[in-house]
């Protein structure tokens, strides 16, 4: 269950975002730059908002009127960002273990993902749907009770990203992990989440329709 | 095959000895000043970063005649310090590694803020929304990701040890076995008309450590 109601301006955006669901998957979709992943940000602590509240699964991340602001550290998210932050010093095995302490989750989750023959491979000499899918492993080895998942198929193969967006889903189900995710295609956006949001600029103000 | 004297031995191993203790003692202080310096802003950040970058301007010379009054037998608090154990650290070897350290502080610490200031700090947000805290950011993302500037700095701090002249010749003194590093060794050989072979090959050891120094350095620095 999710619970948002947020007021966040900068000098280039304003949002004002009010959502309630009781849906596993929520979907986003918006033109570039109006604000998806500053809301991402906003809902992993990494943005404060001006005011308003964030509450997921029963647990406040965030109250202005009684000051709660839970750290990134401690709100128990795993966060797929856009432009994914692998560590680059570290190998494929070394980046989904950081956060992990059970090699059980981490062998479930490197079959998940399809990703037991990269487990010595540099960071660095990986492909772009390659590291997607290892931010993916990454996030989920740090037993999440949330995902933020910010345009993270867009580059894996689409053959593999059918099978590894439905093998993801039924993880999710299974562990029930709310998870919240953008996506520019229309049809993967419908297809992977239960509830389709639309970000959009009326007037200035950056507003969330369903 | 050069065979060194006893003489050139004795004043090797105490500049050795003086800036590995110096390197080392700073090193600390050096990186959490880097990481400060690079990562936060603080009130009174540009009057830290000045005086922490003074003996890069200042005559040594001067830096000598400050630490002497800091710590001379009748100095701040050289004076209490000589009062307690009747002992004064001016124009020991210990004097020598306050020089040095004071010296080569300022190259230690660019060094490593520089290295610190390139790490993508969204690396620093990812490692938090995996949970780590400051600890685990500090052991897993920065020291790792800031390795060659450490070494770097360190070499560099070496470096600048083994050449320190003028701070130390006013605070330590040119005292052979207790302060006389190699750059006073060879000031001190310059007197005597008879000893430029002395010089010559004090000179050569000399440029030979700084080159192999330096080419550690460069290696890490890249």
């Amino acid at each position: 269950m999710i619970d948002l109601d947020i007021s966040y301006t900068n000098t280039s955006l304003k949002l004002v975002i009010r959502l309630q669901s009781k849906a596993m998957i929520l979907g986003f979709s918006g033109d570039s730059g109006v604000g998806k992943s500053t809301l991402f940000n906003i809902v992993s602590g990494l943005l404060e908002p001006r005011e308003g509240n964030i509450v997921i699964d029963h647990n406040v991340l965030y109250d202005s009127k009684s000051h709660t602001n839970i750290l990134p550290k401690s709100r128990n998210i795993g966060y797929v960002f856009q432009d994914l932050r692998l560590f680059p010093h570290l190998n494929v095995y070394q980046n989904i273990k950081y956060a992990s302490s059970s090699q059980q989750d981490i062998d479930e989750i490197m079959e998940l993902l399809e990703l037991e023959k990269l487990i010595n491979k540099d960071i660095k000499l990986l492909s772009g749907g390659e590291s997607q899918r290892v931010a993916i492993a990454r996030s989920l080895a740090s037993a999440p009770k949330i995902l933020l998942l910010d345009e993270s198929f867009n580059a894996i193969h689409l053959t593999q990203r059918k099978i590894i967006t439905r093998k993801l889903k039924n993880y999710i189900a299974q562990k029930k992990i709310t998870t919240l995710f953008i996506s520019h295609q229309q049809n993967e956006i419908k297809s992977f989440a239960d509830e389709v949001y639309t970000m959009q600029n009326i007037r200035g103000i950056v507003k969330m329709t369903r | 095959m050069i065979t060194l004297t006893d003489y050139e031995i004795t004043v090797l191993i105490l500049s050795s000895k003086v800036a590995i203790i110096s390197s080392l003692i700073i090193s600390i202080p050096a990186f959490f000043l880097g990481l400060a310096l690079a990562t936060k802003q603080f009130y009174g950040k540009s009057i830290i970063d000045s005086v922490i970058h003074l003996p890069l301007v200042l005559p040594p010379v001067v830096i000598g005649f400050l630490l002497l009054i800091i710590f001379g037998k009748n100095g701040l608090l050289g004076s209490p310090f000589y009062s307690l154990f009747g002992w004064s650290i001016s124009f020991t070897w210990v004097a020598a590694i306050i020089a040095s350290s004071v010296m080569s502080f300022p190259l230690f610490v660019r060094s490593i803020r520089q290295s610190i200031a390139e790490i993508d700090p969204k690396l620093i947000e990812a490692a938090k929304t995996l949970g780590a805290n400051n600890l685990k950011i500090l052991k897993t993302i920065i020291i790792p990701l800031s390795k060659n500037g450490i070494i770097s700095g360190l070499v560099l701090s070496f470096s600048r040890s083994l050449g320190e002249f003028g701070a130390t010749i006013t605070f330590a003194g040119n005292i052979f076995g207790e302060t006389q590093t190699i750059p006073l060794a060879i000031y001190s050989s310059l007197q005597d008309p008879n000893a430029s072979h002395v010089v010559m090959r004090l000179v050569i050891i000399s440029i030979s450590i700084s080159f192999v120094a330096l080419f550690i350095s460069n290696r890490f620095a890249k």
